[in-house]
């Protein structure tokens, strides 16, 4: 039977890591004794058979802090990554196939954010907004949008000037059926890809704007885990499991969901161009 | 030169008598723009009309404005002057209702099919497509029926309906091409040089399959080609075409039987060659005519009328080449 679909090195690499992220929120919904010791020991105690990654500056289990931070990061990379993709995407569609003064000027407005130093500005805009939750996810949503809206405005421009869209046109289709209908679908890949590398993007942001004390406290992500090490004297204490636990798995979802967007867009693009001139 | 023996000068294709003008152009002009510096007059001046039932090739060597043409004819591109009438009716001044009723009259047939279908969607679909979108079915029900009937009609299969363009050949992708233009049951079919990209055989069961349709529905057709031999077989009338400007046009009998513009004459003869052009020169066929004469290059020659439903762009009209 012929393979619908058999995945890359790099595909199957980031599978892997996306797959133990789920997992771990997964478990962070499981009863706590299940996962984690309920009982209170010191601060800083050093992983154990009773901890098995330690406790933190005020004697939580780190397992359990970083299960529940699993939560908050993937929840807000997703959210971050969702709202970035839909707005590059409406950008770079209505630029690429109205064309014209339309594509001038939002191509400009897109190059605008482009040259402007995204982290600098995220963060003097978390400052002004405050700590919470979809502050951080609006930051990085209306942030992160100019490359998917670059990607996708260039293929929907491809589309515009396609026969396809001439002939649909000529059979009498409107230019919002032909978006809907025809353009959507074929950037779907791109989108697709685009969204998956602005997870890892978000996970990171989110990391970052939360490691300077900018996220929001009442829900700790692994950021946050971060800045609390810091600022609380656990590399004082050399309380290694406080801090390389949370570095790790920013590290690995981040390289995961990047491993499995490259591979998205490596495909998407060889897709492409074995239907040859699509537009 | 024979200009006190002209009969008149035209501006537009004199309609025969008792068959109605389904659509016309009047002086239509196209210029594209270069994206960097200048542009390019593609289409110049041309006047040019389809009766109902008629069979017109427009005919002339790449790059004599036949597809800018055509796509203006189907309201494609916009003209940069001059107007293209449907019905009687500009085009440009049509409300919603009546354009949505000339995409339905008025089918292009593009010269590339593998190009012409939504690579993403199913052949069927794409057939479907335009009975959804002008409502023609009440229920997927009648869509399939009608869609397994114009699919029959042009030799399609149910399996190939289920398959996507990239799994069928150019032959039964221009079938499929043809059967959505047919299933809205248009009124004028304009077909882009439908043939030129496919295999000798294939393109004679493509053209036997637009000339059965076209006897049994009665619907006209503008056909763009540079086969001459399938113009003088297939056409009633005929219009040659250079440098964006009709030259000759008359019936098919007339034109192949005794061409009067020596482009026409080389043409058939096989003798025209990419020579030294005179880019200012009124007669875009200045530089390669061995007939020229100083006016040839000052002046354009206008459209002479000879006889019912036959004209020349040549200021040697009435000399025979």
């Amino acid at each position: 039977m012929k393979s619908v679909y058999s995945p890359t090195k790099l595909e199957t690499a980031g599978i892997t890591a996306v797959f133990a992220v789920i997992t771990m929120v997964a478990i962070s919904f499981f009863p706590e004794g299940w996962f984690a010791s309920t009982s209170s020991p010191m601060p800083y105690s050093p992983p154990s058979s009773t901890n098995l990654l330690g406790t933190n500056d005020i004697g939580d289990d780190v397992l359990r802090v970083l299960l529940m931070g699993s939560r908050v990061s993937l929840f807000i990379g997703f959210l971050g990554a969702i709202v970035s993709t839909v707005i590059g995407t409406l950008v770079g569609i209505f630029a690429g196939f109205m064309g014209g003064i339309v594509d001038e000027v939002l191509g400009s407005f897109t190059d605008l954010f482009l040259v402007v130093p995204a982290l600098p500005l995220m963060i003097v805009m978390a400052a002004y907004l405050g700590q919470s939750f979809l502050n951080v996810v609006l930051v990085i949503g209306l942030l992160w949008w100019p490359t998917t809206a670059r990607l996708v405005r260039a293929r929907a421009r491809q589309i515009r000037g396609s026969q396809f869209v001439e002939g649909l046109f000529g059979i009498g289709a409107g230019k919002l059926y032909v978006v809907i209908r025809h353009v959507l679908p074929n950037v779907w890949g791109v989108v697709l890809a685009r969204f998956v590398l602005a997870v890892s993007s978000s996970i990171l942001l989110e990391a970052g704007l939360s490691f300077i004390g900018l996220g929001d406290p009442q829900n700790p992500s692994w950021g946050m885990m971060l800045h609390f090490a810091m600022t609380r004297g656990a590399l004082l204490h050399g309380a290694w499991w406080t801090f390389v636990p949370p570095g790790i798995c920013i590290s690995l979802t981040s390289l995961g969901f990047i491993l499995l967007g490259m591979g998205m867009e490596s495909r998407y693009r060889s897709r492409t161009r074995s239907i040859g001139e699509i537009g | 030169m024979m200009r006190s023996d002209l009969s008149g000068h035209l501006t537009e294709v004199q309609p025969s008598p008792g068959r109605q003008t389904l659509i016309e152009c009047r002086e239509v002009k196209k210029r594209f723009r270069y994206a960097t510096k200048g542009s390019f007059l593609a289409v110049d001046g041309v006047s040019l009309s389809i009766k109902r039932g008629e069979l017109l090739a427009v005919i002339g060597e790449s790059g004599s404005g036949k597809t800018t043409l055509a796509k203006i004819m189907a309201g494609l591109i916009q003209p940069t002057s001059g107007r293209v009438f449907f019905e009687g009716k500009p085009i440009t001044s049509l409300d919603r209702r009546e354009r949505l009723n000339f995409s339905r009259k008025v089918q292009y047939i593009p010269q590339y099919p593998d190009l012409a279908l939504d690579p993403s969607w199913y052949i069927y679909d794409s057939i479907a497509e335009p009975l959804r979108i002008h409502r023609m079915s009440s229920s997927r029900e009648e869509e399939l029926k009608i869609v397994r009937s114009v699919s029959a009609r042009f030799g399609l299969s149910l399996d190939q309906l289920r398959r996507k363009p990239r799994d069928v050949s150019g032959g039964e992708l221009q079938r499929a091409v043809l059967a959505r233009s047919m299933a809205l049951n248009p009124e004028v079919l304009i077909a882009d040089e439908p043939t030129s990209m496919l295999d000798p055989s294939t393109q004679a069961r493509i053209v036997r399959l637009i000339l059965d349709a076209q006897r049994e529905l009665g619907f006209a057709v503008l056909f763009v080609t540079h086969d001459l031999q399938l113009a003088r077989v297939i056409s009633d009338s005929v219009c040659v075409m250079l440098g964006g400007k009709i030259i000759e046009f008359g019936s098919a009998q007339e034109i192949f039987s005794s061409p009067l513009h020596p482009y026409t004459s080389s043409l058939f003869s096989g003798s025209t060659f990419a020579g030294e052009t005179k880019d200012n020169a009124a007669c875009p066929f200045y530089s390669q005519c061995n007939l020229r004469a100083e006016i040839c290059c000052n002046s354009t020659p206008p459209e002479f009328n000879i006889g019912r439903f036959r004209g020349v762009r040549c200021w040697n009209l009435g000399q025979p080449h």
